[in-house]
């Protein structure tokens, strides 16, 4: 079932605010950029890039996460950077948590309004052209965020089972953000 | 027992926040070992001696956080070390079956350094 343009927006902005939550809790600022499918206004990227994904799936909603990055951002938000220097595999890695992060904000946002689903473990895509990979698709909703080494995008693809919809507002947590201890 | 002597394992799959948390903990005195995942951990507390918690992720390969919570409780009581889960997981059923299955606390990513040391500490009881 495709997403009505009032659902798309609620998205659009959920994906917006869990991607630059995320970011901004590793100590890098970066500010939406408008659509993710629209030219960029300004550099791309900084050097090269790098891509990971992870799919999800629930009763009523299930899809894909997508990001899209420069490697200067992930180095810029990674939690051991000035501690020691990083290598790539490091960077693959660290992409693939910011994804598990910010699709487990949106997880939690998503199950407020009754849409729960369970996370699949992200994957890493890199090698040349990877932008090419995740050109605008149909169906696909795509922000872009700008930061210090340049454009990042991420992109939702997200399909509502039959009669399935965005309830109008979000329950109230039920518990802190930052955790419990029963200690 | 010390600071220094308290022995924690970290547990997740992702190596850099494996290796995030490791480094604030020994910066904060304490020894740390580390897991890739639910079974590595099961392994590195049989080979190991004494751990006094572990700091565990939920969502893991072969064996995740919750059925790692599962085998050390089913361990015995002198082998069985507090779990707490730390996790970008904010589902509240989840939660309950941890505390449930005997988790000392459930910590969320991305996280503030200082609430994930300020738990440590009051689970461990030190500081």
């Amino acid at each position: 079932m495709p997403l009505s343009q009032s659902q798309v927006e609620v998205l659009r902005a959920m994906l917006l605010d869990a991607s630059i939550s995320v970011f901004l809790a590793h100590g890098l600022t970066m500010v939406d950029d408008g659509d993710g499918d629209a030219p960029a206004a300004g550099p791309a990227a900084a050097g090269e890039q790098i891509a990971a994904a992870a799919s999800f799936e629930g009763e009523r909603i299930r899809g894909r996460l997508s990001l899209l990055a420069p490697y200067g951002s992930l180095l810029e938000s990674h939690p051991l950077r000035g501690v020691r220097p990083l290598q790539e595999r490091e960077l693959r890695d660290w992409i693939c948590e910011v994804v598990n992060q910010i699709l487990g904000l949106l997880k939690a946002r998503l199950g407020r309004r009754g849409l729960g689903f369970e996370q699949g473990l992200p994957s890493c895509l890199i090698g040349p052209g990877i932008g090419r990979v995740y050109a605008a698709q149909a169906g696909t909703l795509s922000v872009a965020l700008r930061g210090r080494s340049g454009r990042a995008t991420v992109q939702l693809r997200a399909t509502l089972a039959p009669g399935a919809g965005l309830a109008e507002s979000e329950a109230e947590p039920g518990w802190l953000e930052e955790g419990l201890l029963w200690a | 027992m010390g600071l220094s002597k308290k022995r924690i394992l970290v547990v997740d799959d992702s190596e850099s926040m494996r290796q995030h948390v490791a480094h604030l903990l020994r910066g904060e005195g304490f020894e740390v070992l580390e897991a890739e995942d639910g079974l590595d951990a099961l392994e590195k507390l049989d080979a190991a001696g004494p751990v006094q918690l572990v700091l565990s992720d939920v969502r893991m390969p072969r064996m995740d956080g919750l059925g790692l919570l599962a085998a050390i409780a089913a361990r015995p009581e002198a082998q069985r070390p507090p779990v707490v889960m730390l996790t970008t997981e904010r589902d509240p059923a989840l939660l309950t079956r941890a505390r449930e299955a005997g988790a000392k606390g459930w910590l969320i990513k991305p996280f503030k350094p200082e609430i994930v040391l300020t738990g440590v500490r009051r689970v461990l009881g030190v500081g």
